[in-house]
């Protein structure tokens, strides 16, 4: 227990660090960044818009790493291989958490912008289809019985990799060949006037930051679920064992 | 006995089992007939707009079929213990896969054969583009949703809520292959645009999760 | 701040739904884990006796 003894303070100060870096940012980029010239006051979305986006493609890779090691490990080290499916599970849930709000605030930003809730373009499409992809995951690993959750989520989860980048060109594909107009005009941190620069990448690192502690909160949430279910298999096992006797 | 020897033993037995009680068959067809029965009040076509629909039709009609067979798939294995047999035998589990996700697929393609019919007549179909494509592009797109959906029916055998379960896994990772097939369906059928791009979608697409699902099939298997 | 128009009430949704959003989930999470902590010692009922087919 002397692990957690350390790790209790360090995540309370990187918690700290992290909801000071944010309010920063929040502050950077609702009053500090000037107004676009374009688009007045609405534009400021992109800064929470924005950071989720790129977060949440690089959630399912840490799903991914993790599966495979669950995988790996599964038949060699059987303690390690429940700490990797722990990061598994923490990963996918951030994932759907930031997928969702990424979707909400692109679709409030498209109700501003252009009248329109949703429009089948590209990215938006993509995006849905890798929220779809991990609520599918998370859905296998409540539905599933007992002992086979982890094995068929890190299947399931190999699967869904594969997928993330062929659903991305077909998608892109799709809509080269049947036009739509287009909700993203191009990439906004490629195009992005360097006055805003600061604040974007404030808030990048602030939603990290954050995204980082929830995965190590549900990370150690996960394990205690663990050791809790091998104590009660444990005192199953010794009571039956008395009662043989 | 070779690789591709246990394969064709396992296809044979799913072929001649399904042949006795011709449940799956029976319930596909007539499932599909429903389908595009259904569709076709929602939907309403005159003769120019059919083209472009039916693709999509057609494919979920296909789709929601095969959910139905692929639900029942591995039932037979569980049953008397078959499966625990399955896994002490000598053969490898991929060859199991594989002979049951073939049988499969002719079922399926049996279903095609006689909806394509259907199709044409209930639409008044008549292929703009090149119509021999139909015949890559079927094999193509049915390979794609039989595959993996053996391979999740197999994911979800000891789950509650089993049923409901293949079509929530099965549909976000097929949507890929889902948009290559009805994209390159209504490509041939209006002849508006080339289905050549979805057509190599279709085949890596194939390639990628049969390695995938053969790879990965023992895991599955013994994943107590 | 920003006036009272559509853009303005937008913009304070976005900030608004991802603070409770993220903070939700976090809650979530401490709700949870304060849970487990206090049964960790009770006897929880295994769950092995599912019927099984094969």
């Amino acid at each position: 227990m002397q692990r957690s003894r350390i790790l209790g303070p360090i995540g309370i100060v990187w918690l700290g660090l992290t909801l000071g870096v944010i309010a920063y940012a929040t502050r950077l980029g609702l009053f500090l960044a000037p107004v676009d010239a374009l688009q007045g006051n609405v534009f400021r979305i992109i800064f929470y818009h924005v950071p989720h986006s790129m977060l949440s493609l690089l959630f399912p890779y840490v799903n991914l790493v993790a599966s495979l090691f669950y995988l790996f490990w599964r038949q060699r080290d059987p303690l390690k291989s429940l700490t990797a499916d722990a990061v598994a599970i923490a990963s996918a849930e951030v994932t759907v958490v930031y997928a969702s709000i990424c979707l909400w605030t692109g679709m409030l930003w498209g109700r501003v912008e252009w009248g329109l809730w949703w429009t089948w373009d590209a990215r938006l499409t993509s995006m849905l289809l890798l929220w779809l992809l991990y609520v599918s995951y998370l859905m296998l690993r409540k539905l599933s019985s007992t002992g086979q959750t982890q094995t068929l989520a890190a299947v399931l989860s190999v699967f869904a990799a594969i997928d993330v980048p062929i659903v991305y060109m077909s998608i892109k594909w799709w809509r080269t060949q049947h036009p739509a107009p287009i909700f993203f005009s191009g990439d906004p941190d490629a195009k992005m006037d360097p006055s805003m620069l600061p604040a974007f990448l404030w808030n990048v690192l602030g939603w990290a930051m954050w995204g980082i502690f929830l995965l190590c909160f549900r990370y150690a949430l996960e394990r205690r679920r663990q050791k809790r279910e091998q104590d009660a298999a444990l005192q199953a096992i010794e009571a039956s064992l008395e009662m043989a006797q | 006995m070779s690789y591709f020897g246990h394969v064709f033993c396992h296809l044979r037995k799913d072929l001649q089992l399904e042949w006795r009680s011709r449940d799956s068959i029976n319930g596909m067809l007539f499932f599909s007939l429903l389908v595009v029965v259904v569709f076709s009040l929602a939907f309403d076509p005159t003769a120019a707009m059919s083209r472009q629909i039916a693709g999509g039709i057609l494919w979920v009609a296909l789709l929601f079929a095969s959910i139905t067979a692929l639900n029942q798939a591995w039932t037979r294995e569980q049953r008397n213990r078959v499966l625990d047999a399955q896994r002490m035998s000598p053969s490898p589990p991929s060859a199991l896969f594989l002979g049951k996700a073939l049988a499969n697929m002719l079922f399926v393609a049996l279903v095609e054969v006689v909806l394509a019919p259907l199709f044409i007549v209930f639409y008044n179909l008549h292929a703009l583009g090149q119509g021999w494509l139909f015949l890559v592009v079927m094999p193509l797109g049915t390979w794609a949703l039989v595959c993996n959906g053996t391979f999740f029916a197999a994911l979800g055998l000891r789950t509650r809520n089993r049923e409901l379960l293949l079509p929530l896994i099965l549909f976000p990772i097929s949507i890929p292959a889902l948009l290559g097939m009805m994209q390159a369906t209504t490509a041939i059928l209006t002849g508006e645009f080339e289905p050549g791009l979805w057509i190599r979608l279709l085949v890596a697409y194939n390639v990628a999760f049969t390695t995938v699902c053969l790879l990965l099939f023992e895991t599955v298997l013994s994943a107590e | 701040m920003f006036g009272s128009s559509m853009e303005a009430h937008h913009l304070l949704y976005v900030y608004l739904s991802v603070w409770l959003i993220q903070g939700g989930y976090c809650a979530w999470i401490a709700w949870q884990w304060l849970r487990s902590g206090k049964d960790s010692r009770s006897s929880i009922p295994l769950d092995s006796e599912t019927g099984r087919d094969s």
